[in-house]
């Protein structure tokens, strides 16, 4: 490999990284400030990728399509799509506890996963959409990759300030404060199921655009995109690595946690081809209990729950 | 402190891997291979890759490419999925920056690599086995290939012999991709043709525990026969077996998917005398006789397998255009492949990478005739075949005759 | 039709009865939702294909050994990890299972494969009743029979040993059970013990019915979930009855809707149960 090629490498790690820093920002709305239990990562980011996809292709015999809108209303078609996929979800299942929520997310990922598998009319099924138009892609050529991480970059940059800003307003405060004592914010007559409703909302919108951004890059989604299980669970390492309830946390835990699972990879690359699977699975267990040692050991990540505007409201008074 | 020296210690392992990978090694000529390692052709994609590693071998023994550097295979396990493919393939073309690559073997797993990846980014892909229909028509501005003939000629062989068995109805199960999509609706019309009635067509999908629901609505009508068109490991296997066991059929017809004596695993005594259809290399010319000898010293008996002959192709034209175009550039390896399979130029047989590498210098015409059979892509990038059709005997596949286009 | 379909519920029904009837009993007691219950059912099914086929050892051993072993296993995740976790939110515990899923699921693989196995390589020709109207397999009939024996097992467990009703205390009221002295430590132990056997056993006759995969016990967790919330969480004899309903239910949807939508039902069922009346049918008011 020529630096040419390292180079090409650093940058094509990075918007997966960028990628990834999405999902884990819209966790941490989520998880980090709303206290919910999501596992069903993997179908919003679906619902948002396949989405952009179909209202951005041109028509095709294989699945609905022939919308031709441009890249940007894709990416918010599927942020919209994902948050409306929230609501539904959320309204029979988030006023019930935690836990309810957890398997009802797990149960909503499988049945998107079987909608896109058996609706082929909608998606083409198991042979998934290819051809998914790049951006601007005729004008940059070779430096294609480039131009698209500057896009991630700059959705991160977008979503990073609306989330820092959201955690530091009012209804931000009122949300944290859900978080450690819901009894307390219903006596003082919030409705706490509505905020718990908009931040996994907002969380979804987040989680549909980064499934939107993937869709674009790759060219190609299909069921199997994304490793549902395998994808869901990295970004909850990121989320926990880096520290819950701290953005800037979950960028970097989404960083090193995909630098970790690239490195693994690139090191299992060197086996012999007939290990292929086995170094798949030693990578999985590998970072599996990579996850069970913070969780015991420092369970706040590295950077732990970032002090937000405390001092604001004291001078404020 | 922590958090430093977390940060360094995935710094000094990130170079450690790049340097110990060969960051700084010397510069090879790269073709990529897509093989499904894992998934449901595992069974055959570690034979088809050592068909591409034969090609390497020779290449690199009679003197390497483009002024004695040498060819360097660089694989990707496609999880015979379309998914892990493509992603194999992006990683391919846009990072090590590989212009010329072999596979995938099925049809679900190239179409999309090639419309998402190698069609947009110029690299010359050529399939050893893709036999979907679509790859005639795909849209692919002449970078798509294949050294295999297209199912529109499997599913007249494999309906002809349906209706040759005195079956009157017959039921199809096909696995849910554009191979075996294709292959049923070639089937479906050659066998209506001969007067044969479809009494069932249903798709399956990959990996499910059971197929109980497909096999009770398959023999629903009291056909005579099965025709199953799916991959060995990821469902053909199951959906014999418990189709024999839940005596829904007794009588199957198989296809390429399935021509590996794993089917038979168990249940000999069901299968004995069952026939199948598979590509097979053209009778006439050395190539074959003498790609199994190849084989069999470097890697010990070869299977009854398909495409590993073609996948050997697929890796030595793809070797010959480059030498031919003097360059790794994509458009310029495309151009190039027709101009080393010349009909007259002079023969080049699969073991004379030397020769060909003279001739090309001279500026001679070549003609690769290859481990199939002669190699000939006409202006879509098919190839003309043959179709052979096997047989069980006692637990091993047998062919027993060869149908030619 | 609806003879066979409601036959192949009744097995299916059977092996996520077995299943559930752990999980439910550990989310009474421990207050946690344990998402690699599925993944020991497959760690069960393949510790006994190494008993059987790599061992060749017979049967009733290969049956007793599998389950102590996976019972072994629940009881270490126990140990090492959920008891220092269970106090803090119950979220980390959560995810902390979904990661042990994962290893556990991974495991599998790395030392068996991704390839099907088979208890055995044979096939069995089925018994036809009727003239077609049911197809049952003798193998089917031994896991009903087990199936069945099993669950009057631990009734008689759970009714007639002092552990038993110490274990269906604690999941009805824990407070309440320890101030009458129960050995909590001692019976959570054993919980996940009892857990670690009964779901070895659901994946070992899975296995015996179709065949073994390392993702056979993880497509099950969600119907195992649904039967635990439908029988009452906390409920043994409510996961054994929910197990049947989601069973039976999700064969028998294939009469009205495409089989491609099975595992959807239980989802569905378990939706509906969480909005009308989340304690379950068995359980307690939440």
């Amino acid at each position: 490999m020529t630096f040419a090629g390292m180079f090409s490498y650093l940058v094509f790690f990075l918007i997966f990284v960028g990628i990834y820093a999405i999902m884990t920002l819209a966790l941490n709305i989520q998880r980090g400030f709303a206290g919910l239990f999501n596992i069903g990562i993997a179908g919003f980011w679906a619902v948002g990728a396949y989405t952009s996809a179909i209202v951005t292709k041109g028509a095709s015999p294989d699945h609905l399509g022939g919308f031709g809108l441009p890249f940007i209303l894709g990416l918010l078609a599927g942020g919209i799509v994902a948050s409306i996929l929230a609501l539904l979800v959320g309204i029979p299942t988030i006023r019930l506890r935690e836990d309810y929520l957890g398997i009802a997310t797990i149960g909503i990922a499988e049945i998107i996963r079987l909608v896109i598998k058996n609706e082929a009319w909608l998606t083409n099924g198991v042979r998934g959409v290819s051809a998914i138009p790049k951006p601007l892609a005729g004008i940059f050529g070779s430096n294609y990759n480039l131009f698209f991480l500057l896009i991630v970059a700059a959705v991160i940059a977008i979503f990073y300030y609306l989330s820092e800003k959201g955690i530091n307003s009012p209804w931000g405060r009122v949300l944290r404060a859900i978080r450690e004592d819901e009894e307390v914010v219903k006596a003082a007559g919030k409705n706490v199921v509505r905020y718990r409703m908009e931040a996994f909302i907002l969380g979804a919108f987040m989680m549909g655009v980064g499934g939107a951004l993937y869709a674009h890059f790759t060219s190609f989604i299909s069921p199997e995109a994304f490793r549902p299980m395998q994808a869901t669970f990295l970004v909850w390492i990121m989320l926990i690595i880096g520290g819950s309830a701290n953005n800037f946390g979950s960028l970097v835990g989404a960083f090193l946690t995909w630098g970790i699972w690239t490195g693994t990879e690139f090191l299992t690359g060197m086996l012999p081809a007939a290990y292929t699977t086995q170094a798949a699975a030693v990578r999985v267990i590998l970072i599996g209990i990579f996850l069970e040692v913070i969780l015991l050991s420092r369970p706040q990540g590295l950077f732990g729950e970032k002090k937000y505007s405390s001092k604001k409201t004291a001078a404020d008074n | 402190m922590f958090k430093k020296k977390i940060f360094i210690t995935m710094l000094v392992m990130l170079f450690l891997s790049l340097t110990v990978s060969g960051v700084f090694a010397q510069e090879t000529v790269k073709i990529g291979t897509l093989m499904p390692l894992t998934g449901g052709l595992a069974s055959y994609g570690q034979f088809t890759r050592n068909g591409t590693l034969l090609a390497q071998k020779i290449i690199n023994e009679q003197g390497g490419l483009l002024g004695g550097r040498e060819l360097e295979l660089v694989n990707v396990d496609t999880q015979t999925n379309p998914q892990a493919g493509v992603d194999g393939a992006q990683k391919l073309v846009s990072v090590n920056g590989i212009n010329a690559i072999v596979g995938a073997l099925s049809s679900g797993v190239t179409i999309p690599v090639a419309e998402s990846v190698t069609v947009p980014g110029e690299a010359v892909l050529i399939s050893p086995s893709s036999t979907s229909p679509v790859l005639t028509t795909l849209d692919d501005n002449g970078y798509v290939f294949r050294t295999v003939p297209s199912d529109s000629l499997q599913g007249v062989v494999a309906g002809n012999l349906a209706a040759d068995l005195n079956h009157e109805k017959l039921a199809i199960i096909y696995v849910n991709n554009d191979y075996g999509q294709g292959l049923n609706e070639a089937v479906i019309e050659q066998f209506e043709n001969r007067g044969g009635e479809v009494t069932a067509s249903i798709a399956f999908e990959p990996n499910k525990v059971s197929y109980r629901s497909e096999l009770m609505d398959a023999a629903s009508d009291n056909p005579d026969a099965l025709l199953l068109i799916a991959y060995t490991d990821d469902g053909g296997i199951t959906i014999i077996r418990q189709a024999l066991e839940n005596g829904y059929f007794n009588e199957f017809i198989f296809t390429d998917g399935l021509k590996a004596p794993e089917i038979t695993e168990g249940v000999e005594q069901y299968l004995e005398g069952m026939r199948g259809t598979a590509p097979t290399s053209m009778p006439g010319g050395q190539g074959p006789e003498l790609f199994t000898e190849l084989y069999e010293e470097e890697f010990g008996e070869i299977p009854p397998k398909p495409y590993i002959d073609t996948s050997y192709d697929a890796a030595f034209v793809l070797a010959l255009a480059i030498e031919k175009a003097g360059s790794t550039e994509g458009p310029a390896i495309r151009d190039a492949i027709n101009e080393v399979l010349s009909e007259d130029g002079m023969v080049v047989n699969i073991n004379e990478w030397d020769k060909a590498k003279d001739l090309i210098e001279a500026g001679e015409k070549i003609r690769y005739e290859g481990a199939s059979g002669p190699v000939i892509f006409n202006d879509v990038g098919d190839s003309m075949g043959a179709i052979g059709i096997w047989k069980i005997e006692d637990g091993d596949i047998v062919t027993e005759s060869v149908e030619i286009q | 039709m609806v003879a066979q379909l409601f036959l192949n519920g009744l097995i299916l029904g059977s092996i996520i009865a077995l299943g559930a009837i752990g999980l439910s009993l550990i989310y009474g007691i421990l207050k946690f939702g344990h998402f690699a219950h599925g993944d020991l059912m497959t760690l069960g099914a393949y510790f006994a294909f190494l008993f059987k086929v790599q061992l060749g050892l017979p049967f009733w051993l290969v049956f007793v050994l599998a389950a102590a072993f996976t019972a072994g296993i629940a009881v270490l995740l126990n140990i090492i990890l959920y008891r220092h976790l269970k106090d803090r939110d119950s979220v980390i515990v959560m995810i902390s299972s979904v990661g042990a899923a994962l290893i556990i699921r991974n495991f599998v693989l790395l030392f068996w494969g991704p390839q099907n196995k088979f208890y055995d390589k044979a096939i069995q020709m089925p018994i036809i009743i009727g003239d077609g109207l049911l197809r049952i397999k003798e193998n089917q009939i031994i896991i009903l029979v087990l199936a069945l024996s099993l669950v009057i097992a631990v009734h008689l467990f759970l009714s007639k040993t002092k552990l038993g009703k110490a274990m269906r205390a604690m999941a009805d009221n824990i407070d309440l059970a320890q101030i009458t002295g129960i050995n909590t430590e001692k019976v959570i132990i054993w919980t996940w013990a009892m857990g670690g056997v009964l779901t070895a056993a659901a994946g070992i006759l899975l296995a015996f019915d179709t065949h073994l995969t390392p993702v056979m016990g993880w497509n099950l967790l969600l119907p195992l979930f649904a039967a635990v919330i439908l029988g009452g969480i906390g409920s043994p004899y409510g996961a054994m009855f929910g197990g049947l309903v989601i069973g039976i239910s999700q064969e028998m949807s294939t009469l009205i809707i495409s089989a491609a939508y099975k595992p959807a039902v239980a989802f569905t069922i378990m939706i509906l149960m969480l909005i009308i009346r989340p304690s379950g049918l068995m359980g307690k008011k939440v």
